[in-house]
């Protein structure tokens, strides 16, 4: 009586506290926090009848509105009649566990009637969804919803059945229009939204879990809203308690349907957790009286360790363990079309051979979602490729489908079946396993914790403690009689037990073996298991033999099992314990393999698949396999091949024969032999590996091409110091041929070439160059024409217009590319920035002000000042040398190291080899050849210069650069990082000083090969990539890119691209980098090309138009030739002028235009001759 | 003795070397420029003593030699050579950087010293940090070289 008393007392306070509250949401708040929870239902009854006032009701107006509204808040939302009222309504506050459980358990038992109803629904819309029947099972969700109301449940149930039934385009259209009946954005369009991403075919679900984890950690919302989102959109065991707690709140708010979902959810969650399990198993239960859902009856065995669990039978399972497997294939498929959703016939179905469980899933449906469970099971038991494909497709499925128990058995099963020891297998093999084997029980049980019945099946995939339990449950003892599955499980089986076929006795007498560490029979017994007939127990039994042999320490065995049998079937390692293994590889056994070749292919799987911490091993294992057989090359092996397995040879030659690879072994003598060793290894691959032909002929095809390109790319770049001797005789025929005749003529007239030496002597004392003034006296007039000539000859060597050494020097050296190959160490190291021209000073290095996080503002300018003066020493000395040491000097006072001055006596000696008897062919060609000498002569001088001044110089101004630096920091800043990249930087100068350096040589023959035009372009493209920072082409060339460039144009194709690609570079608009687009179309006679670059936006054109109206002109006036041997700005002209002459097509018409596209890209369009 | 210098660097290969030459009486110096050019003097020649560089070309860079790839642990490639051959010589790692490689494998000098320590016990003696402004790397080198290697002079 007391207690009905005081349950009506509390009854009493709980309406007097809620009508005389002005904030009636605070106060139920306050209520369910201080209200025996046993009152919990008769205050939601209470709540639940408030009805609308009446208006001629007077009684306390105000508060019965209130009230009113409470309920609207709260229960309205229970049955969302519109998409938009799911989570309209605001969650009440956060009280304790037990109370949250116990509030929960309140309102659903208030609407038993309607969750029952669900139920059923659920259970049609399940084995609907299963059997492929996906109109009746989108039909069944609209039944519900038309009943019910809208929920989060049905929504991404639906998504996920769309997506299935009808595809990517339908399940987006849908999720689309769901978006747009919630309104607004916000949590429901956000988890919406995801579960659509989730259910894409070509998302990974590994990667989409991953990402999703941490970008909901980001979202700025509230700890528990944030849990609620997590749940919804990645689903998968919680992360604690309070999250469980905060869905099942935030559930409430949504709907019943989804209230009751996060409530089962949330008891699964406390089935293996804690002692609060004993509250979850009573809320369980009561629903479980009232409530007709099987996997309560599941729950409250987890919780309360009731018996009163289902217990599935199998008869098909029964003939399979007998060994009967087309009996029980004929069975399973009668029992799986009686109850679709039995997730052990899933299992056990996977188990049969592929033709048998094509005729299973082909008599439920192939299309159907049982089907593709079956089969997706069956690659993963039978290690059938693609493996991983195949993981990923079932925990898609697993995840769109979590509400379902046979979704989450599945995820428990995958995390299994991929772990790498199997669950028969003894444990743990080190820390790193234990703590994966932990990771995965865990998830193990908690998927079987939402099974709706015992069955024997799943007794191995269980820990121990649970499955004493199941087994306890089972009465397994008898069971084993009647399905000796299990029977491998229990103790040692009797030899020849007529129950078990073959293979599931092996298999127990297997684990008999490990349990009393008898390894002898353990690896007998698993070994005759992998070489089974049967698929799924070879699988069982590759996994169990090397978890055997890693226990027993047989690791070497261990290695050269798993060697052959990834080998064979590359995907196998997803299930085999490759890092564990080598996680136990030490130096001991590296030495005891020697040069085994499975220790290379086991270190090689893990350098692919686990981590790179091994790959100096795996180098040198490459190494030794080779000389344990005697040899020190791949190719070599063909002699001894016979000593190595088949499959392991392919393996060996085919990923570990890389140039990657075997450059670190000492058998070659540059990075051209590594390619071509790889080349001739891929040709012996197509041989020993037909059914392969394609990939390596593909690669075959790279690699050469590639090869070829190096070798032009450095024939190219070699090509800077050139002069065109045919057109340097041509042009000395149409100037001189007069000139020499009437030279003839004087020569004819009688003087010798005696009084001729005699002459020069007399007259000059130095510089050839004043020649015409100090013989200018008629009785000097033959000497004179001779000197004019010779002089005529070496002005049209060293600037002629056509071919002269300076137009090279200039457009190949001077013009950008000195300067950008030696600041590109620098510009990557982010040591030097770009001068701004307008400001006339070099731009904050805003990149390591950024990076050493100076908060001293002072010190950061004295820092930005020491970069700036170094990156102007530095670009002084590439000026000097450009403007100073790479000059033609033609006369003493000129500058410049390229000496083509002529003295008196060289003159003489020209004189005396070609001066007066020979032809007019005789003598251009001995000024020819002995400018050539003076030439070779010059640049020798410039590359020692280079090589040894420059560099010094640079090294020099680095050096200071760190010391300044280091100084002005002292010990309260930290500048390591960028002394460090200062230090690196430096060795990369001196390689772009020595690389430099070696443009100094002659112009030595080159191939006589055509190359495609793409392939013209790439060595431009490649060299751009060196020198620009982030550069970045997208070539499109079309028909074009096959089209021969002969071997005398590649050069020029480089030349202009490279100019092209530099002036891109230089007006970057692009923050990563230089980005460059070309594009090509064939016209009558020509390739025209067209090249765009993003400039910088908002830039003032004017300047640059008011250019390019004067390049055409220039273009026009042909008075192109002024610039071929000036730098700056003279790029357009420079191109124009080798496309109009250097390609010898004088009627070509270049079609040279550039111009702005709007005020974000620059477009230059011209010709080249096919 | 005999003395493999394996360095890339221009300048820290000519202090080096002059610092060898001083501190070692009688130090034959050869010079490798590269993992290639090491592993290849290692193969042919009887040497004592290493003073290696961690990050190195793969092959000596030329005209048309680009180096085929930098290396950031060239070092532990010459190591594991001299380990899986047996090869007995001393070795000290000489660099001029704190840390090595990128992304994912990234290690500091410390981590790098802890698994040369580990992995190459009676090869490695130590490293010392380089660096082209301060003296105190031949301090740290001479002090490694006087406590491991004979025929040091003390002075």
């Amino acid at each position: 009586m007391t207690s009905i008393q005081t349950a009506r007392q509390q009854l009493r306070a709980v309406r007097h506290t809620m009508l005389g509250s002005s904030d009636k949401y605070d106060a139920l708040a306050s209520v369910r926090s201080w209200l025996d929870s046993a009152m919990f239902p008769e205050v939601i009854d209470w709540l639940l009848a408030q009805r609308k006032p009446q208006r001629t009701f007077s009684f306390d107006k105000n508060g019965a509105r209130s009230l009113h509204s409470i309920r609207d808040q709260l229960f309205p939302s229970l049955f969302p009649r519109k998409f938009g009222d799911i989570a309209k309504f605001k969650p009440l506050p956060e009280v304790e566990p037990k109370r949250e459980l116990l509030w929960a358990k309140a309102l659903l038992l208030k609407h038993a009637g309607q969750v029952r109803s669900y139920v059923t629904f659920r259970s049609q819309f399940e084995v609907a969804a299963l059997s492929g029947a996906y109109s009746e099972a989108l039909q069944i969700l609209s039944s519900l919803e038309e009943e019910l109301g809208y929920s989060l449940w049905a929504t991404k149930l639906r998504i996920a059945t769309i997506q299935v039934a009808e595809g990517l385009e339908s399940q987006k259209k849908y999720a689309a229009e769901v978006k747009r009946l919630a309104r607004r954005p916000g949590v429901i369009s956000y988890i919406v939204h995801q579960v659509s991403v989730r259910n894409e075919p070509s998302v990974s679900p590994e990667r989409f879990i991953d990402q999703l984890s941490s970008q909901i950690t980001t979202l700025k919302l509230p700890s528990d809203l944030r849990a609620f989102v997590h749940h919804h959109v990645v689903g998968g065991r919680p992360s604690s308690y309070a999250a469980v707690l905060d869905t099942l709140r935030h559930a409430t708010a949504c709907s019943l349907v989804d209230c009751y979902e996060a409530i089962v959810d949330a008891a699964r969650y406390f089935a293996d957790a804690s002692s609060f399990s004993v509250h979850v198993g009573r809320t369980i239960a009561a629903l479980s009286e009232q409530i007709p859902d099987p996997r309560l009856l599941g729950l409250s065995f987890s919780l309360r360790s009731t018996t009163d669990m289902m217990i599935w039978r199998s008869a098909a399972l029964e003939q399979w363990t007998s060994g009967d497997e087309t009996a029980a294939a004929a069975e399973l498929a009668r029992e799986l079309k009686r109850d679709y959703t039995r997730t052990d016939l899933h299992e056990l179905a996977a188990r049969f051979d592929r033709d048998k469980v094509t005729t299973i899933i082909s008599s439920l449906g192939t299309e159907s979602i049982a089907a593709k469970l079956i089969d997706g099971r069956r690659k993963l038991l039978h290690g059938e490729s693609p493996l991983e494909q195949a993981a990923s497709d079932l925990t898609r499925i697993a995840r769109n489908f979590s509400t379902f128990p046979w979704a989450d058995t599945l995820e428990g099963f995958v995390a299994a079946e991929l772990a790498p020891l199997p669950r028969t297998a003894p444990r743990p093999i080190s820390a790193a396993a234990e703590k994966q084997a932990e990771l995965v029980d865990s998830k193990v049980a908690y998927s079987m914790s939402h099974e709706t019945a015992l069955t024997p099946i799943f007794l191995p995939r269980l820990n121990p403690a649970s499955s004493d339990r199941y087994r306890s449950a089972l009465q397994i003892e008898t069971v084993v009689v009647a399905a000796g599955e299990n029977q491998h499980l229990l103790a040692e089986p009797s030899t020849g037990n007529a129950y078990l076929n073959e293979e599931l006795a092996c298999l127990s007498r297997a684990e008999a073996a490990v349990l009393r560490h008898d390894w002898g029979v353990a690896i007998q017994e698993s070994t005759t298991l992998s070489q089974s007939g049967h698929p799924f127990f070879r699988t069982l039994g590759c996994r169990l033999l090397p978890a055997v042999q890693m226990r027993s320490g047989s690791l070497g065995e261990c290695i050269q099992f798993l060697s052959r049998l990834c080998v064979e079937n590359e995907n196998a390692r997803h299930l085999l314990p490759i890092g564990e293994l080598m996680d136990r590889v030490d130096k001991r056994l590296k030495r005891q393999m020697g040069g085994d070749i499975s220790l290379a292919i086991l270190l090689d799987l893990f350098s692919r698949y686990y981590a790179a911490t091994l790959d100096q091993f795996r180098r040198r294992a490459y190494e030794r396999v080779l000389n344990d057989l005697g040899v020190t090359r791949p190719t070599q092996l063909r002699t001894v091949n016979a000593r190595i397995n088949p499959s392991e040879l392919i393996y060996y030659l085919r990923h570990l024969c890389l140039p990657e690879i075997m450059y670190a072994s000492p058998a070659y003598v540059g990075s051209r032999e590594l390619q071509e060793e790889r080349i001739a290894v891929l040709q012996w691959l197509v041989e020993l590996d037909p059914t392969e032909e394609a990939r390596y002929s593909k690669e075959l095809v790279e690699r050469t091409r590639a090869l070829v390109l190096q070798a032009r790319r450095v024939e190219v770049e070699q090509s800077r110091i050139q002069v065109d001797a045919e057109a340097f005789r041509r042009s000395a025929e149409q100037r001189l041929r007069q000139t020499f005749e009437r030279f003839v003529a004087f020569r004819q007239g009688g003087i010798n070439g005696a009084e001729l030496r005699g002459m020069f002597a007399d007259a000059l004392q130095g510089d050839a160059s004043r020649l015409s003034v100090a013989l200018s006296t008629p009785d000097n007039e033959s000497a004179d024409l001779f000197g004019s000539m010779v002089l005529e000859l070496r002005d049209e060597f060293a600037i002629g217009k056509n071919s002269g050494l300076d137009g090279f020097l200039s457009t190949r050296i001077r013009h950008g590319a000195l300067a950008s190959e030696l600041r590109a160490p620098l510009l990557n190291a982010h040591v030097v920035t770009k001068l701004d021209e307008t400001a006339g000073d070099y731009r904050a290095n805003d990149h390591w002000l950024g990076q050493l996080r100076l908060t001293n503002s002072a010190l950061s300018a004295r820092l930005d000042s020491h970069l700036k003066a170094f990156a102007r020493g530095y670009d002084n000395l590439l000026s000097e040398i450009a403007t100073q040491w790479i000059q033609v000097k033609r006369t003493p006072a000129d500058r410049g190291l390229i000496d083509l001055s002529i003295t008196a006596e060289q003159l003489r000696v020209i004189a005396g080899f070609a001066g007066l008897d020979a032809s007019f062919e005789a003598f251009a060609d001995t000024v020819f050849d002995n400018l050539m000498g003076k030439l070779e002569m010059s640049i020798a001088i410039v590359r020692e210069r280079i090589q040894n001044v420059a560099v010094v110089r640079a090294e020099n101004l680095l050096t200071q650069l760190q010391r300044a630096l280091a100084r002005d920091s002292g010990d309260q800043y930290d500048v390591a990082p960028l002394i460090s990249a200062i230090q690196e930087a430096g060795t990369a100068v001196q390689t772009a000083f020595d690389r430099v350096a070696s443009w100094f040589t002659l112009s030595s023959a080159a191939s006589s090969e055509p190359l495609p035009v793409k392939d013209a372009i790439a060595i431009a493209t490649e060299v751009a990539s060196r020198l620009y920072p982030g550069f970045a082409a997208e070539i499109e060339l079309g028909e074009a890119a096959d089209v021969s460039v002969e071997a005398e144009y590649v050069q020029l194709y480089f030349y202009i691209f490279l100019t092209l690609f530099e002036n891109a570079a230089r007006h970057s608009g692009a923050a990563e980098g230089p980005r460059v687009a070309v594009g090509s179309t064939c016209d009558d006679g020509g390739i025209v090309f067209d090249v765009r670059n993003p400039v910088i936006r908002g830039m003032d054109q004017t300047e640059s138009e008011e250019r390019l109206v004067r390049i055409r002109m220039a273009i026009k006036e042909s008075r192109y030739f002024e610039s071929v041997s000036t730098e700056g700005r003279s790029g357009f002209l420079k191109i124009y002028k080798m496309i109009k002459h250097d390609f010898l097509r004088p009627d070509f018409d270049p079609a040279l235009d550039a111009r702005f596209d709007g005020d974000q890209a620059f477009h230059v369009r011209f010709r080249l001759p096919r | 003795m005999r003395v493999l210098l394996v360095e890339d660097t221009d300048n820290k290969r000519r202090e080096l070397e002059l610092f060898i030459e001083n501190a070692i009486v009688g130090a034959d110096v050869i010079v490798a420029k590269s993992l290639q050019a090491a592993l290849k003097v290692m193969s042919s020649d009887v040497i004592d003593l290493v003073i290696l560089d961690m990050s190195l070309p793969a092959f000596d860079i030329s005209v048309s030699e680009d180096g085929f790839k930098h290396l950031p642990y060239a070092g532990c490639d010459v190591l594991e050579f001299i380990d899986s051959r047996d090869i007995d010589v001393l070795v000290v790692v000489v660099t001029a950087f704190g840390q090595f490689g990128q992304g994912l494998d990234v290690k500091t000098l410390t981590q790098l010293n802890a698994e040369l320590t580990r992995d190459y016990q009676g090869i490695y003696l130590g490293y010392v940090t380089y660096s082209a402004i301060a003296d105190q790397w031949r301090t740290d080198l001479l002090q490694i070289l006087q406590e491991n290697v004979r025929s040091i002079a003390h002075d």
